[in-house]
């Protein structure tokens, strides 16, 4: 494998927040030499794709796309987009946030964008669900390895599915709420399916970016009705595993590529009463299986940003 | 409308990696979507009962990352994170040591 033919694409929503109010503190509280001399590193939006392009030796450009809670998408939007144009054969692409802390916590909550169900975490994050009161924060990483075809057939690698197209737009409506018209949500599916030479009627599963706050499921659900119909099986994995911010968009990709791989739609956890204005089949209580010719999933971020990824089979 | 030039260049998944509040790797988490298993839990600590907020719920990681005292110091979490999957698939624990080869077999 040449570096040079090497990229790395990881982007976050938060980044290294964490570290910057630690060492703010530290400042205050203990003085100059209480700081680490790593502080920029740890703190800069690129530092985990730098230090993941470190690791891997990946020369032929290392990204860090930010577009907050669709950040691990577009980065896999961005690699595609890198092999595409013959910049790269190999891409790691993903996303990754940590930031269950004070300030972070505070910016949410004073947003009113969290579940307040503290009495049971468990059944908190509610996506589709009829008592949907928002999401829970989460933390967590997911990386892809993209690569031409034929590059990885030439090596013998096994590939779990193909990444048929991409599409990345913006609501340019409101800096946090979604466009209720879901335009900007409709021509990222679009872009999606055109550039994968898809219709419509072959995206057999969607993977909802679907973070049970009250507008936001309503919006993505009337979007995916209007340019898919009500066919597709749905699910919206952020019942399981909450939202992950910038790494949500990469784990959701892998869970897609799988679903595809092994016809099985996980159920959304926690979805026990699905709210009537969804109007969409999302599965609950049990997987579905289902053949699976291509699906897709969706990320949204506060800014308006929004990615859609297409996968097929192989 | 937004049709690209053909290139003749398909793209490929070979490698998949993950760390999450449903497990330490994909087929833990993939495990856990497939369970509708939840990965939150209740956030009982000093700073959300001394300000008094009113979501005290979060999705931490099922597993610490794997990396050493010096890693550990010197990334912010989010990093941490980030370098999981590459460090794992190199079947080393410490990030310092991967020199990951993306051409090899995947995650």
């Amino acid at each position: 494998m040449e570096p040079e033919r090497c990229g790395v694409v990881i982007g976050t929503g938060i980044g290294g927040a964490t570290t910057l109010v630690a060492q703010h503190d530290a400042l205050r509280d203990r003085g100059l030499r209480a700081v680490s001399p790593q502080l920029i590193p740890m703190v800069m939006p690129n530092g985990p794709a730098a230090l993941v392009g470190l690791a891997l030796r990946a020369r032929a450009g290392v990204h860090a796309p930010m577009s907050a809670c669709a950040s691990g998408a577009e980065a896999i939007a961005w690699a595609w987009r890198m092999i595409m144009a013959g910049e790269a054969d190999v891409v790691a692409a993903g996303g990754t946030d940590a930031c269950i802390t004070p300030a972070i916590m505070a910016g949410f909550t004073r947003a009113r964008s969290m579940s307040t169900r503290n009495a049971s975490p468990e059944t908190a994050s509610r996506p589709f669900d009829a008592g949907r009161d928002g999401f829970v924060l989460g933390e967590g990483a997911g990386v892809v390895v993209l690569e031409r075809a034929d590059f990885a057939a030439a090596r013998g690698a096994k590939a779990y599915g193909r990444l048929a197209g991409v599409g990345m737009s913006n609501d340019a409506h409101h800096i946090t709420a979604p466009d209720p018209d879901g335009a900007g949500q409709a021509t990222a599916i679009t872009t999606a399916l055109c550039r994968a030479g898809l219709a419509a009627a072959d995206i057999g599963h969607v993977n909802a970016h679907a973070t049970a706050t009250p507008l936001g499921d309503l919006t993505e659900s009337a979007t995916i009705r209007r340019v898919l119909g009500d066919g597709p099986v749905v699910t919206a994995p952020k019942g399981a595993l909450g939202h992950l911010l910038g790494g949500s968009g990469a784990v959701e990709a892998i869970a897609t590529v799988l679903s595809v791989r092994d016809g099985l739609v996980p159920p959304t956890a926690n979805l026990d009463k699905l709210d009537d204005r969804i109007g969409l089949d999302v599965v609950a209580g049990a997987p579905r299986e289902v053949r699976l010719t291509a699906a897709i999933s969706n990320s949204f971020g506060f800014g308006g940003h929004n990615v859609t990824l297409a996968f097929t089979g192989v | 409308m937004n049709s690209l030039p053909r290139t003749g260049i398909e793209v490929v998944v070979t490698g998949v990696g993950a760390t999450t509040p449903l497990g330490g790797d994909v087929p833990a988490t993939w495990r856990g979507l497939l369970d509708g298993r939840s990965g939150a839990s209740a956030l009982d600590t000093e700073w959300t009962r001394d300000h008094g907020f009113p979501v005290r719920i979060a999705a931490r990681l099922a597993a610490e990352p794997e990396l050493d005292y010096v890693e550990l110091k010197r990334m912010d979490r989010a990093e941490q994170l980030a370098v999981v999957p590459p460090g794992r698939r190199a079947g080393t624990r410490t990030w310092a040591r991967t020199r990951w080869n993306p051409s090899g077999a995947a995650w």
